[in-house]
């Protein structure tokens, strides 16, 4: 068997299926959505393509909703990467000092993980609805603190907070799940070593935890950019970018540029910002967050 | 027992083979039923051996929409009268998930045979690529034709946007106005609806008084107040001048029109609508009224339904909206809704030959008075016929109040080329009860213009 794995014919025979679906479900509708940004199309069957050179892409900086797309989308993927990574890791830690229960808890954690989006995105939207609708304002009222309750997903201050709580909700679980994997992989010569000199406590965690998974954190990092960069579902459901653009993020304001307002080129022009963004947003988070050599 | 784990394990996979490629060979056909008017089972026996052809329609009504019945039974009973005719219904209620099933098939050049596209200007572009069928040809038959409300097809006659033809039928309108509970109007001092925009905010003054919330808006259904402002423009400035601004021979930034969305913005300060009402969903806003919490909705024709099934149905009035008094030349300038359907313009003789059988089935006489009688929503016929004496009288009052209209509209982007002038629209008059001002509202609106324009 171990010949087989060494043999570079069969390496190449078991990946070709998988390369195969993502090139042509990945690599091909990238490099379509960068030749199509180059023109304009109406999204009638028939009606050709018109090249418009960059013309798109002049539009779309000169267009104030992508702008503030734009800024929804990185402060969505600062408060995210701030809310998720402290949360889950710390959840993860937590829960690999339990001798027992530490898998019921992970269920628990990860549950949030697996319900499907649109339902998270409905259940939030009642969390936070606005007068009586809302159970947040409900809760507020009932103990007291009635004044405090608020049309959270309509005023400017918190609309897009709203979209990015219950985003994060669902991504810690995963999180964790990754920390967990990682924290329980440390040796525990090591931890034992730690404590014998007199790493414990938060010291234990910051100084020797933290540095041996940091490779981990930094994947969790990175996937969050990039989950942020793209985030579309739970954006639409909870506000459709509303009210009046204000929760507009990149994919969402592509999506209705390409498909509600036909402006195919716009949308593709878009497409390939978030691309690039993603690109390098990935790469500036991998540097910073890299090692220095001991 | 490593034999008995493959045998197993080949038989679960032989089967879950088998049921994918079967679920793939499923379709969805209309089942054919013996029950039918003995006009159907005439014409089915009259009919001869026609080649098979399927043609597939596109509608709004299915799920929970009170229409959905009445295509229901219409497809079967169409089924007994042309058996060699297959209507593959492939409609759906939900708004985002119609447009995006109907954007995906004219952009795949493939539109259904019959189905219904929201706005009138914007789709001008789609008859010019010929993805519409101009019907002028079906309109050839006087019979079908002269028992349409006079003027129904003007609204898709195209010549104004400079294609030539007509490319819509019309199926039914819906016209807006307000209703009231009597009780609540009472309970507040109110003896006489309101006539004029200075009567109706007297009346919401006497409603706040008595602590009722005068006026119900569901304005997370970015539509409600779209329609409160399409009025206020239409009382203020007249349907035509709404038109001007489609053909750009008006901005939104004119003070006039700007002052239009100030008026919306006063009926929010002075406190006419429930707080928070951009939170609100349009079905707690219906809920509302039919409960008895609010004294007032502005809303079409189609409510009807929803209100003779409440509880408080014997309570509820109606009256048009109001006019300015220093502009009693737009009284009667109102929003009306005439709902139609166009009809593929990539069919072949077959499909087209059954498209206008059921053209004339679905939009005929008979078909529409069904629809006036169970569900009571108004038709773009006049001849059809009903028994009044079972119609409610909320109902024939919106229909008298319906003769009195002289110059209809509809949404103010009806009129307008741009398909991205619905949202915005919409979603800049909610911007504005937010806190932005009116002219910031309009300059928005502009900009959207402007930027496509360039």
């Amino acid at each position: 068997m171990d010949i087989y794995r060494k043999k570079l014919s069969v390496i190449v025979l078991f990946l070709l299926p998988a390369f195969i679906i993502y090139f042509i479900f990945g690599v091909v509708p990238i490099v379509q959505s960068v030749y199509f940004s180059f023109f304009e199309w109406p999204g009638i069957f028939g009606v050709a393509l018109k090249p418009v050179g960059f013309k798109n892409f002049i539009n779309m900086v000169n267009y104030k909703e992508f702008w503030i797309a734009v800024k929804n989308v990185l402060i969505f993927t600062v408060l995210n990467i701030i809310i998720q990574i402290p949360i889950g890791y710390f959840l993860a830690i937590l829960l690999s000092s339990f001798c027992k229960g530490y898998r019921f808890f992970k269920t628990v954690f990860f549950s949030s993980v697996v319900l499907p989006i649109t339902a998270t995105a409905l259940l939030w939207k009642f969390i936070w609805g606005a007068n009586e609708n809302g159970l947040l304002n409900v809760l507020l009222t009932k103990i007291g603190l009635g004044e405090l309750s608020a049309a959270w997903m309509l005023q400017p201050s918190t609309a897009l907070l709203t979209v990015i709580i219950a985003n994060a909700w669902c991504g810690l679980g995963y999180h964790m799940t990754i920390g967990f994997a990682a924290v329980t992989g440390i040796s525990e010569d090591v931890l034992e070593s730690a404590q014998i000199d007199g790493a414990t406590g938060l010291r234990r965690i910051f100084l020797i935890i933290v540095p041996m998974i940091w490779e981990s954190i930094r994947t969790s990092i990175v996937l969050v950019i990039i989950g942020s960069l793209k985030v579309f579902d739970i954006v639409f459901v909870m506000t459709e970018g509303g009210p009046n653009g204000i929760t507009h993020v990149l994919s969402t304001l592509l999506y209705y540029e390409a498909f509600k307002y036909n402006n195919y080129g716009l949308g593709s022009a878009i497409s390939v910002t978030i691309f690039a963004l993603s690109i390098v947003m990935a790469i500036i988070s991998l540097r910073l967050t890299r090692q220095k050599e001991l | 027992m490593g034999s008995t784990k493959k045998v197993t394990f080949t038989i679960l996979s032989t089967i879950l083979i088998i049921s994918m490629l079967l679920s793939g060979c499923t379709s969805t056909k209309p089942t054919n039923q013996s029950e039918g008017s003995s006009k159907a089972a005439e014409t089915a026996a009259e009919t001869k051996a026609e080649e098979k052809v399927t043609i597939r329609i596109m509608t709004r009504y299915s799920g929970t929409d009170a229409t959905t019945p009445i295509l229901e039974a219409a497809l079967k009973e169409f089924a007994v009268m042309y058996p060699y005719i297959t209507v593959q219904n492939d409609s759906v209620n939900d708004e985002a998930a119609y447009n995006n099933k109907l954007k995906t098939d004219i952009a795949t050049g493939s539109p259904p045979n019959f189905f219904y596209m929201p706005g009138v200007a914007s789709n001008v572009e789609y008859a010019k690529n010929g993805l519409l069928m101009d019907i002028t040809p079906l309109m050839e038959d006087k019979e079908f034709m002269d028992g349409f409300i006079p003027g129904m097809f003007e609204t898709w006659n195209f010549e104004q946007y400079g294609v030539e033809g007509y490319y819509g039928i019309p199926f039914s309108i819906g016209v807006e106005n307000f209703y009231y509970n009597k009780d609540l109007f009472a309970k507040a001092g109110i003896e006489q609806v309101p006539e004029t925009m200075e009567d109706l905010y007297e009346v919401i003054d006497k409603l706040k008084a008595a602590d009722i919330v005068p006026w119900e808006v569901g304005a997370k259904a970015t539509w409600r107040t779209g329609h409160i402002h399409n009025f206020l423009m239409y009382k203020y400035l007249g349907v035509d001048m709404v038109k001007a601004l489609g053909s750009r021979d008006a901005k939104w930034t004119d003070p006039e029109v700007v002052a239009t969305l100030e008026l919306l913005k006063d009926l929010k300060d002075r406190g006419a609508f429930q707080p928070n009402l951009e939170g609100e969903d349009y079905d707690t806003e219906k809920a509302n009224f039919l409960s008895g919490k609010a004294a007032m909705v502005l809303n079409g024709s189609w409510f009807v339904g929803d209100v003779i099934n409440s509880d408080i149905k014997d309570k509820i009035g109606m009256f048009p909206f109001p006019y300015f008094s220093d502009k009693p030349q737009f009284k009667d300038d109102v929003s009306v809704f005439p709902q139609g359907f166009y009809l593929s313009g990539k069919m072949t003789e077959a499909e087209k030959d059954a498209t206008f059988k059921w053209v004339k089935f679905f939009c005929g006489k008979e078909l529409q008075s069904k629809m006036v009688s169970e569900i009571q929503r108004l038709s773009a016929r006049d001849d059809i016929k009903v028994d009044e004496s079972k119609l409610s009288p909320l109902f024939l009052d919106v229909q008298n109040f319906v003769s009195t209209i002289k110059n209809p509209g509809g949404d103010s982007f009806d009129f307008d080329p741009l398909p991205s002038m619905q949202d915005r629209t919409r979603n800049s008059i909610i911007g504005m009860l937010l806190g932005n001002s009116a002219i910031e509202a309009a300059e928005e609106i502009q900009n959207e213009i402007d930027r496509s324009i360039q």
